[in-house]
């Protein structure tokens, strides 16, 4: 048994431990009311709709964002409370909600959907989570969004639309070149191949008729003729560079040099020019419009040192600034640096035709063709000093370069 | 013998003043477009069941009236008489796409007419040696 003084004590004891116990209790009570608000606070604040629904569908909670998207619905957030989603919100929206919020319910699954409501024209993106005893749900109206995409799409067909139409203009155009250059290259020749026939039977069937001048007229009009037949020639030229099929390969420039060299040597009645071609020179490109360029590079080349003796070419790779750079330089007749631009413009010549003929065709379409490789070309020059014409091509590479490396 | 399938009479006597000029007296035949010449070889239309005798080789011009040269010489090529008569195409295009679809179609030689008559004096010369000369051509029984 205990003593009076003894038990009196006891309960002195355990009164001190019961008003801990309520100290503790209220500081509980006071963090977790603070935790809630704190909560509460947030989910009041965010942008998104947020409201939460137990097992029965009956709307538990809902934020200022939620509410405010109800009564947008017609929906008053107080006569929601504590009622079943269901019978509240309008049919329509609640066809649209069923599905994917049971789904939510039965499966334990987060769910998200979008849909729109015609009656106020909006778009919802809406996520459904499952907690322990129903589902709380996350809305967003993006109408905005929506109507940004649906613009977006819109201005995208266009553009489509535009671009198909600009490529049929386009396949038009080229279509109508071809038949052009077709009809050039038939239908322009035909009446100059009278004209120089034609004066060349007067100079040889009338021979005896005709004075000195009677035949330098006559030589004219042969000189002319042909004179258009390769003006005619050089623009078919530059129109099928333009038209041409690319088709890259790793090409042997120095190789080609090397044979448009031998083929301007043979035809040259023992000229005095010396080629220095850099062996082993190779670059990506097509082979056949590459061939074309080199060998107008170097019918140029070869024309215009005509005059000189002791005429030299070469054709090398070097470091032009930052890239590697092919380069066919002449000791000819150069040209005037203050004319650099019109050298790549069609019909624009730096020399007298009495000098030098030529189309003022050639450099257009060398110009034509590296920018259709993506490279380009440009020259160096002084009158007579010769002229140095620069190309940059895919994968420019020497093999003596990779030989010195190694 | 010789065909020569030209519409324009400028080249016509050009192309008969070349081969003067080169003493080729091989007699010439002319057809001024390509259904003539069709109906002259294979004995149709005008010419119904009469063909001519075969030429020794035919110089066919491409851009045609009526029927091209393409087309005469797909015809000629489908045609059991005509499958290995030589046909040289003979015109002012250098363009890739015809010389290749000639060749497709069964040409045996691509010449592109120059403007240069020296120059075409010089073909017509080679073309003559070649074709009329040098060639051993199929034997092809006589028409009729």
């Amino acid at each position: 048994m205990l003593s009076a003084s003894s038990r009196e004590f006891e309960i002195e004891r355990l009164n001190s431990q019961v008003a801990t116990l309520e100290q503790l209790l209220a500081v509980h009570e006071r963090t977790s009311l603070e935790q809630s608000r704190r909560l509460q606070n947030i989910v009041n604040s965010v942008s998104d709709g947020f409201f939460v629904l137990d097992r029965n569908w009956r709307v538990t909670w809902l934020n200022p964002v939620a509410a405010a998207a109800f009564a947008r619905i017609g929906v008053a957030a107080g006569s929601l409370l504590g009622r079943s989603l269901w019978t509240q919100i309008p049919e329509e929206m609640a066809s649209l909600l069923w599905p994917h919020f049971q789904r939510s319910m039965n499966e334990r699954n987060q769910v998200t959907f979008e849909i729109y409501y015609a009656p106020i024209d909006t778009h919802f993106e809406i996520h459904v989570w499952p907690w322990e005893d129903g589902v709380s749900v996350f809305f967003q109206d993006v109408s905005t969004r929506k109507l940004a995409e649906r613009k977006r799409e819109q201005m995208q067909a266009e553009l489509e639309r535009q671009v198909q139409l600009r490529t049929a203009d386009l396949q038009a155009m080229l279509a109508e070149l071809e038949a052009f250059s077709y009809s050039v290259s038939h239908d322009l020749r035909a009446p100059l191949r009278s004209l120089d026939g034609f004066s060349q039977a007067l100079l040889e069937d009338y021979a005896d008729k005709l004075e000195s001048d009677g035949k330098m007229y006559l030589d004219r009009i042969r000189a002319n003729a042909q004179k258009m037949a390769q003006l005619i020639d050089a623009l078919l030229q530059l129109s099928r560079v333009t038209r041409a099929e690319l088709n890259p390969m790793a090409v042997n420039l120095s190789a080609m040099v090397a044979q448009i060299a031998a083929e301007l040597r043979a035809s040259g009645n023992g000229r005095d020019c010396q080629f220095r071609i850099e062996p082993g020179i190779t670059a990506e490109a097509d082979p056949k419009l590459i061939e074309v360029a080199l060998q107008n590079l170097l019918d140029n080349a070869w024309k215009f040192t005509a005059r000189r003796q002791s005429a030299s070419i070469e054709f090398g790779l070097t470091q032009y600034k930052n890239d590697a750079a092919c380069y066919v330089r002449d000791n000819g007749a150069g040209f005037d640096m203050k004319y650099n631009d019109k050298l790549f413009t069609a019909f624009q010549r730096l020399h007298d035709v009495r000098d030098y003929e030529g189309t003022g065709i050639g450099l257009a379409t060398v110009s034509r063709i590296f920018k259709r490789h993506g490279g380009r070309i440009w020259a160096e020059g002084a009158p007579n000093q010769g002229a140095c014409f620069y190309f940059t091509l895919h994968g420019l590479a020497s093999r003596a370069a990779e030989a010195k490396l190694a | 013998m010789i065909l020569l399938v030209e519409d324009n009479p400028d080249h016509v006597a050009l192309t008969i003043r070349a081969l003067k000029k080169n003493n080729i007296a091989n007699e010439v035949v002319v057809a001024p477009d390509g259904a003539q010449a069709l109906d002259m070889l294979l004995g149709r239309g005008e010419h119904e069941g009469r063909p001519m005798s075969m030429p020794q080789v035919v110089l066919l011009d491409l851009k045609l009236p009526r029927v091209d040269g393409l087309e005469v010489l797909r015809t000629l090529r489908s045609d059991q008489r005509t499958r290995l008569l030589p046909v040289v195409i003979l015109t002012s295009s250098d363009e890739e796409q015809d010389v290749v679809q000639s060749y497709t179609s069964g040409a045996n030689s691509y010449i592109r007419k120059p403007v240069d008559f020296m120059q075409f004096l010089d073909a017509t010369k080679q073309l003559g040696l070649y074709w009329l000369v040098l060639n051993e051509g199929p034997k092809i029984a006589a028409n009729g």
